[in-house]
C-alpha cells in the first residue's frame, strides 16, 4: 500500500518544469511596442489643460517617445512614456516661451517629462489603474491614474494607420498641481493660467 | 476751475459709456457664442482604427470663431460644433473665448462704475464750490 504523500511525491520532480512551462507560456503573450516609431503625429498626443479665471489654453505636442509591454491575456504590463517639454504649443508664441522659462518648466534644464510605470491593475473592459513615477522639471513623485488600454492585433486596418504589426492604444486623463512639480506661477500670469492642470495623454505603441 | 469742472464732468461721462459697454459687450458676444470643441482631424486611416473624428484639444468652451470655414461637419457627443485646429492655426484664426470677454467686462464694470462714482462726487463737490451750475458751454450772446 502506498501513501498518499508518496504518491505525490512522484509529481514533484516534475513540478518545477510545469511552473517553467506555464511560465514561458505567459512570457510568451508579454508584447512589446514602441511610441513614437510609426512617424504618425497623431499616433502619439500629449495635451495639457489650464483652466483660469481670464482664460483657458491647451498646450500640445506630438513629440511622446516610449516603450510599453503588455499582456493581453494576463491584462497586465508596464511602460514609459517620454514628453518633449520644449516642444509644447499653446498657440501663442510668446507663451510658449513664457512657458519654457526657467520659471516655469526650466525645459533648457528639464528638457522631457517622465512616467514610468510601477503597477498595473486591470478593473474592466479595457479601463486599468496605472501606478507610476511621474518626473517633472526634475521633481518625481508617485502618482495612480485611470487609464483605457486597448490590443489591437494587426489587420489591414492598422497597415493603412501605418502601423507594421500589432496596436496597443493607451489612453489617459489626470490632474497635476503644478507647484507640487516646483512649477510656480508668476505674479503676471496669476489669473492666466490654473494652478492644476489636466494632463491628457493618448499614445498608439507599434509592435516591435 | 471752471475747465477742471468741465473734464471731470467729460470723464464721467466716458466712465458711464465704459459701464455701459461694460455690460452690452458680454451680451452681444454671449448671443454670437456657441459651444465648440477643437479637433485635430485625423485621416481617414486613422479615423478608421481610432472610430474619432480625431484628437480633441482641451475641453467643450462658449467661443466666437469668426471664420466659417473653421467648423467641421457634425457635432461632439456634448452637442458641441467642431472645429479644426490645424486650419485656425495655418489661418491665423485665433477663437475668442466668451469666458476671457466675460472676465474683462466684469474687470471694466468694476473700474468704471467706481470712477463714475468717483466723478459724479467730484463734480457735485466742484459745482458747489463754483456757486451754482456753470455754463456747460460758452455763451454766445
Amino acid at each position: 500500500m502506498q501513501l498518499p504523500w508518496t504518491r505525490n511525491m512522484k509529481l514533484i520532480p516534475i513540478l518545477p518544469l510545469a511552473v517553467l512551462a506555464l511560465a514561458s507560456g505567459a512570457m510568451a503573450q508579454t508584447k512589446t511596442f514602441s511610441v513614437g516609431a510609426s512617424g504618425r503625429a497623431a499616433a502619439q498626443v500629449f495635451t495639457f489643460e489650464s483652466e483660469a479665471e481670464l482664460e483657458d489654453f491647451t498646450g500640445l505636442t506630438h513629440k511622446v517617445t516610449g516603450n510599453l509591454s503588455f499582456d493581453p491575456k494576463a491584462k497586465t504590463g508596464s511602460g514609459r512614456i517620454v514628453v518633449d517639454i520644449a516642444s509644447i504649443d499653446t498657440g501663442i508664441p510668446m507663451r510658449n516661451d513664457h512657458l519654457r522659462s526657467a520659471t516655469w518648466f526650466d525645459a533648457a534644464k528639464y528638457p522631457t517629462a517622465t512616467f514610468e510605470t510601477t503597477k498595473v491593475a486591470h478593473k474592466s473592459g479595457d479601463t486599468y489603474t496605472v501606478t507610476g513615477k511621474l518626473t517633472v522639471k526634475g521633481v518625481t513623485k508617485t502618482i495612480t491614474v485611470p487609464a483605457t488600454v486597448k490590443y489591437m492585433p494587426q489587420s489591414e486596418t492598422t497597415q493603412r494607420a501605418g502601423f507594421k504589426g500589432d496596436v496597443l492604444q493607451v489612453k489617459t486623463s489626470f490632474k497635476v498641481t503644478l507647484k507640487d512639480y516646483n512649477v510656480t506661477i508668476p505674479a503676471p500670469a496669476q489669473g492666466m493660467v490654473g494652478e492644476s492642470v489636466t494632463i491628457k495623454l493618448t499614445v498608439f505603441g507599434s509592435a516591435s | 476751475m471752471r475747465n477742471l469742472y468741465r473734464i471731470v464732468v467729460g470723464l464721467a461721462v466716458l466712465a458711464a459709456l465704459a459701464l455701459g459697454l461694460g455690460f452690452a459687450g458680454p451680451a452681444y458676444y454671449g448671443s454670437k457664442a456657441e459651444l465648440v470643441q477643437r479637433v485635430k482631424p485625423h485621416d481617414e486611416a486613422m479615423a478608421d482604427l481610432t472610430g474619432e473624428v480625431g484628437t480633441l484639444v482641451g475641453p467643450p468652451e462658449k467661443m466666437i470663431i469668426a471664420d466659417p470655414k473653421a467648423f467641421l461637419e457634425g457635432k461632439g457627443d456634448d452637442g458641441a460644433r467642431l472645429a479644426n485646429d490645424d486650419y485656425m492655426q495655418s489661418n491665423g484664426v485665433y477663437p475668442l473665448q466668451l469666458k476671457s470677454v466675460e472676465a474683462v467686462a466684469s474687470y471694466i464694470r468694476l473700474v468704471s462704475g467706481i470712477a463714475l462714482a468717483l466723478l459724479v462726487a467730484a463734480a457735485f463737490a466742484l459745482r458747489r464750490k463754483l456757486g451754482g451750475p456753470p455754463p456747460v458751454s460758452p455763451r454766445t450772446s
